[in-house]
């Protein structure tokens, strides 16, 4: 699988670390609800399909970006602004 | 005179008739950044012309300048370097001498070497002579310059650096000619 690093381009996917689900909102900074803080922390989707995501290029440029991948068929959508 | 102990001081260099490894020392790395609108045009006062984009390096005399991610940059310079006492105050600068080991890759099977190592297109219609990779070699971040044909300075993190050396040279293994089974 190849990936857009939006600053080095199409790199192979070994460069790359998985950062998470970047369509989960973060609870309000001072939140004191601890369920809110538990389900944001540990309860994840398991999406079939189209999705977006957290990557970092870990062994190129460092960056953090979001990407649109499909998760069933690996299919890239880009970066996600 | 007080000499930089070689973190290879261990590994011997391998000069083949086809293919050769050593460590290339003597370098000055400087890392600067900067987030100012000015900051390339303050740089490129000090250091002459930068780098079009990451996949290519710009050699100004004795330096050698790579963009190595937004608004960052590596400056390869002699060991009397003085870029980093030049920029100081005008951006940050990281002095990495001692943080980097340069271990040099030269010969007709440095690109089949160097194929087996990282997942980058090595062709030499693709990865010509001034291109560089940020890549990863044995789950460590490495920078490689193609400095010439098929000449290639990999830098390789200090604490890394013998066992991305001996990743190198157990790749290397099946091009050392003179090595036969009575040698071992």
């Amino acid at each position: 699988m190849m990936i857009p690093c939006p600053h080095c381009g199409d790199r192979d996917v070994s460069e790359f670390r998985y950062g998470g689900d970047a369509t989960k909102q973060r609870p309000k900074h001072g939140t004191g609800d601890l369920r809110t803080w538990h389900d944001h922390v540990f309860v994840f989707e398991n999406p079939k399909g189209p999705h977006t995501e957290y990557w970092q290029h870990v062994l190129g440029c460092r960056r953090w970006f979001k990407l649109a991948r499909n998760t069933a068929t690996n299919e890239i959508g880009g970066v996600v602004s | 005179m007080l000499e930089r102990r070689s973190a290879l001081a261990s590994a011997r260099p391998y000069a083949g008739a086809a293919l050769r490894i050593a460590e290339r020392p003597g370098f000055t790395l400087t890392q600067v950044a900067g987030l100012s609108p000015d900051f390339e045009a303050k740089l490129s006062d000090v250091v002459g012309a930068l780098p079009e984009t990451v996949a290519r390096a710009q050699v100004n005399g004795d330096r050698a300048l790579f963009r190595i991610g937004p608004a960052q940059f590596w400056i390869i310079g002699p060991e009397t370097d003085d870029a980093a006492a030049r920029l100081h105050g005008q951006c940050a600068v990281t002095p990495l001498t001692s943080s980097r080991v340069r271990i040099a890759l030269e010969g007709a099977p440095a690109r089949a070497v160097l194929a087996k190592l990282m997942p980058v297109d090595w062709d030499a219609s693709v990865f010509t002579p001034g291109t560089v990779a940020l890549t990863g070699l044995h789950h460590t971040p490495v920078t490689v310059h193609c400095t010439a044909g098929n000449a290639f300075d990999i830098y390789v993190m200090r604490t890394f650096s013998l066992d991305v050396w001996e990743a190198v040279t157990d790749a290397a293994l099946e091009f050392a000619g003179h090595r036969t089974n009575a040698d071992t």
